[in-house]
């Protein structure tokens, strides 16, 4: 089920209640498992069967591959567990995209190929518990964490609703101490995380799928040319909508979890106020980049083998993390952008090392705007459909069709430029806050009225209940 | 014991990035408690608003989820049930009730505003479950046409609904019977967006000249017009701009020829399970109707679709009792006027087409001559 459903909410509320009557706390971890399973099932009820298989098979595959006396045989049973983790990833998630490349490839050496119908439905999340679940026997193959003793820990630890589908992606040792002992939200944790709550579902509910996406849908649906500001306009309407969409399912996630008594990290640091796309990286979906660098980059050699290594290196993580979002060229075009910029940014920084680059708000406001607007480019090939529109969406930003007739009526322009303008410049200002800061300064009237706004504007939005974009990863 | 062994050893080699998450010393409780009441009656307050702007409880919405409950409602209910499938004619211009009582059973409502009924024939076609009485209403400038329109994923999301879907449609229209704000016509930022803004482009694609809310729906989606459009002013002036005259293209020989092909395979396909398919015109009038008929000839499309069908229909012309009925926006009939053109077509229906009037005896209702 989706956060922004009233299903969820009484779901919710149940799940609240429950944890707080006094019961012991195996039989509340009971209830949040259960919880979890049919949190997920909602979705979908078959698809359950490959999250139980994805726990037990890596719960089983990392007690022995902490039994092994040897390196080799550890490393067999590690296989195990990636060959099943991939496996279902690749039947469900990229069966479609292998096969039609392959008869692709077949037809270009003049070999006629009919793939078979691939009309298989997408695990909800899939990509996030593979991540999540592998993590565990990648860490006990690096001996990093022991072999969790109890299987119901772990399949909490794979399955805990808050996170489960569109992350952050956790490790180990992020979550299931907290499973070890008993845990209770305070009435300030419980306070704290319905506000976040509030703040993920409007950012989701109001930003993303009220004000952004019927822009960005309208620009990247158009039949027609588009002129420069059209084209200008949905693709930041996209930044807008993807960042709210995403950080606001994080944020609810953060929030629900903390309402429980659970902490789990922050996967966003007000990205569009980096300066530069390193510092892009360490602010956007944190959870991933850094999965992606303890689990790839570091075991690829990270920069430890040279420069020239380092930079394939780089590039390899950038392709990879842009395949991880969906089975299409688009996505590897969009992980290789950001791999040449994150390669660009290191080429330039090592040859500029001694130079004294400029400190002052001006030049660092310059360096934000530089890098939001590489960062939009990247957005164009991660919205469009494939590379004939990516191609036609970047023509018309760059002003190919200058007599293009206008397509956004005059109110959504306004709605883009407010709601964007507003998004950028709280990035701005938070860039070295916390919000657990600004929020603990603010007077409390000035709490009162945000949150109710928030609520207010959540109930009257209504929305439509509409998937989060991350969820088809 | 296990786990505080595994507790130590994990904590000694990591820090975990989430862990005691600070939260802001200010009164939470206390806050909520004043959030709770100043939203409430914020909405409360909006809620009046709302009413007074003619909205009523008890008004369902016609969403996605609610049509899936009526299409489910084919394969389970008898296999010789009544279904409707149309655009908003047929959804506006029907009461089920009168058709229960004519013939002894509801009606299944299937039809769609601003959607093209084909795709939803050729669903009912492939469902073997069916075979029972199909009726489909033609409008012909969105029959004739490749683009289904307003509810092009409908199928899609019908076969891939998921169980918190169902459950948060059941919890919604609960609510809906108690609330009226829960339209989607009337969000604040639907009412922003349609106010009269200096436009930057054509002004006829703003979404000023969106149709609006047109009409209500109920259980069964049971759905009649909104009062506020029967009643002359903003509204009904709007609802008659908003279809601009139904202008167009005119519909092209060869579009109606593939047209009643596919149609004519999917009558074929459930005539052979032993059911049957019957069209049906409901009335419009000018100025639309003249757009209509330059766009697609009656003899084009309408007569040439029964005749190679060999199906009978129900054209509103061709009927005296269908004539002078109230269209208040010239394109659906006003509320008063549903039951009387329901009756009457309805015993049209019944008096030619075997299968109804069967089904009316099976009921101990006199079909008639």
């Amino acid at each position: 089920m989706v956060f922004n459903s009233l299903t969820f909410v009484l779901f919710f509320a149940v799940v609240l209640v429950l944890h707080n009557l006094p019961l012991p706390w195996s039989v509340k971890k009971l209830n949040l498992l259960i919880a979890s399973y049919l949190f997920y099932a909602a979705w979908n009820p078959p698809f359950i069967l490959l999250l139980w298989a994805s726990t037990v098979v890596d719960w089983l595959v990392a007690r022995q591959i902490n039994l092994q006396p040897t390196e080799r045989r550890r490393k067999a049973w590690l296989i195990v567990s990636l060959a099943v983790n991939l496996g279902f990833l690749g039947f469900f998630k990229y069966g479609k995209f292998v096969l039609s490349n392959w008869q692709a490839l077949m037809h270009a050496i003049g070999v006629e190929y009919q793939p078979p119908d691939w009309n298989i439905l997408l695990p909800v999340g899939i990509s996030f518990y593979t991540f999540h679940s592998m993590s565990y026997t990648l860490d006990i193959y690096w001996r990093r964490v022991e072999p969790i003793p109890k299987l119901f820990d772990f399949a909490l630890f794979v399955a805990f609703f808050t996170q489960l589908v569109a992350g952050p992606i956790l490790r180990t040792a992020d979550l299931v101490p907290q499973f070890m002992r008993p845990r209770r939200a305070n009435a300030s944790q419980l306070g704290w995380g319905l506000a976040l709550m509030t703040l993920g579902l409007f950012e989701k509910v109001v930003l993303a799928d009220g004000i952004f996406a019927p822009a960005a849908d309208a620009v990247y649906g158009a039949k027609d040319a588009l002129g420069a500001v059209d084209g200008w306009l949905g693709t930041l309407a996209f930044s807008g909508q993807i960042f709210c969409d995403f950080a606001g399912y994080s944020t609810t996630a953060v929030g629900a979890a903390l309402c429980l008594g659970f902490d789990i990290p922050n996967n966003f640091r007000v990205p569009y106020a980096a300066l530069g796309f390193s510092d892009f990286w360490r602010r956007w979906h944190i959870s991933l980049s850094t999965w992606l660098r303890d689990y790839l980059y570091i075991p690829l050699g990270g920069n430890r083998r040279g420069n020239g290594r380092t930079y394939v290196n780089l590039m390899a993580t950038m392709v990879i993390g842009g395949l991880w979002h969906g089975a299409n060229w688009t996505f590897v075009a969009w992980g290789t952008l950001h791999g040449t910029y994150l390669a660009g940014e290191r080429f330039v920084k090592a040859r500029t090392a001694h130079w004294h680059w400029p400190s002052g708000i001006a030049f660092k406001l310059l360096l934000v705007f530089l890098t939001y607007t590489l960062i939009d480019i990247t957005w164009v090939f991660f919205r469009a459909k494939d590379f004939a529109s990516a191609g036609d969406m970047l023509g018309a930003m760059f002003g190919l069709h200058p007599a293009a007739a206008p397509l956004l009526p005059t109110i959504r322009v306004a709605e883009v430029i407010i709601a964007l303008g507003g998004m950028l410049s709280t990035q701005w200002l938070m860039r070295e806050r916390s919000l657990e800061g600004v929020v603990a300064r603010a007077p409390l009237p000035v709490i009162a009225a945000v949150w109710t706004f928030m609520v207010v504007a959540i109930v009257l939005t209504q929305g439509n209940g509409s998937s989060f974009i991350y969820f088809q990863f | 014991m296990a786990d505080e062994d595994w507790l130590r050893g994990t904590m000694a080699r990591h820090t975990p990035r989430g862990l005691e998450r600070p939260v802001p010393r200010v009164p939470w409780m206390r806050i909520l408690g004043i959030v709770a009441l100043t939203a409430t009656l914020t909405v409360a307050a909006w809620e009046i608003k709302m009413r007074a702007v003619g909205l009523h409880a008890g008004d369902l919405g016609d969403e996605p989820a609610g049509w899936s409950v009526e299409r489910r409602k084919v394969d389970s209910g008898p296999r010789d049930s009544i279904v409707l499938v149309g655009d908003s004619r047929l959804l506006f211009d029907t009461d089920l009730s009168v058709w229960e009582r004519l013939v002894g059973q509801r009606p299944i409502q299937l039809a769609l505003a601003g959607t093209n009924p084909r795709p939803f024939l050729h669903d009912i076609a492939q469902d073997e479950h069916f075979a029972g009485l199909l009726v489909v209403d033609i409008s012909e400038t969105i029959f004739f046409r490749d683009r289904v329109g307003l509810n092009e994923h409908l199928l899609d999301y019908f076969k891939n609904e998921s169980p918190s879907q169902r459950l948060g449609y059941r919890l919604y229209a609960s609510l809906s019977r108690y609330l009226a704000f829960l339209e989607p016509n009337y969000t604040p930022l639907t009412l922003l967006e349609r106010e009269r803004w200096p436009e930057r482009i054509d002004p006829k694609d703003a979404p000023y000249y969106d149709p609006w809310k047109l009409s209500e729906t109920f259980d069964d989606r049971q759905t009649a017009m909104w009062y506020r459009i029967e009643e002359p002013g903003f509204l009904q002036t709007h609802a008659r701009l908003a279809w601009n005259g139904f202008q167009g293209k005119p519909v092209a020989p060869e579009m109606v020829a593939k047209v009643v092909a596919t149609t004519q395979a999917d009558v074929e396909r459930i005539r052979a399970r032993g059911g049957e398919v019957v069209f049906l015109r409901p009335p419009s009038r000018d100025p639309l109707r003249s757009n209509e008929q330059k766009r697609a000839p009656r003899a084009l499309t309408w007569d040439r679709l029964l005749r190679e069908t060999g199906c009978f229909g129900v054209h509103f012309e061709d009927y005296s009792e269908m004539q002078g009925l109230e269209l208040p926006e010239y394109s659906h009939l006003s509320r008063a006027e549903v039951p009387r053109f329901t009756e009457r077509y309805v015993r049209v229906m019944r008096a030619h087409v075997p299968h109804l009037a069967a089904l009316a005896r099976a009921h101990g209702i006199d079909p008639g001559p």
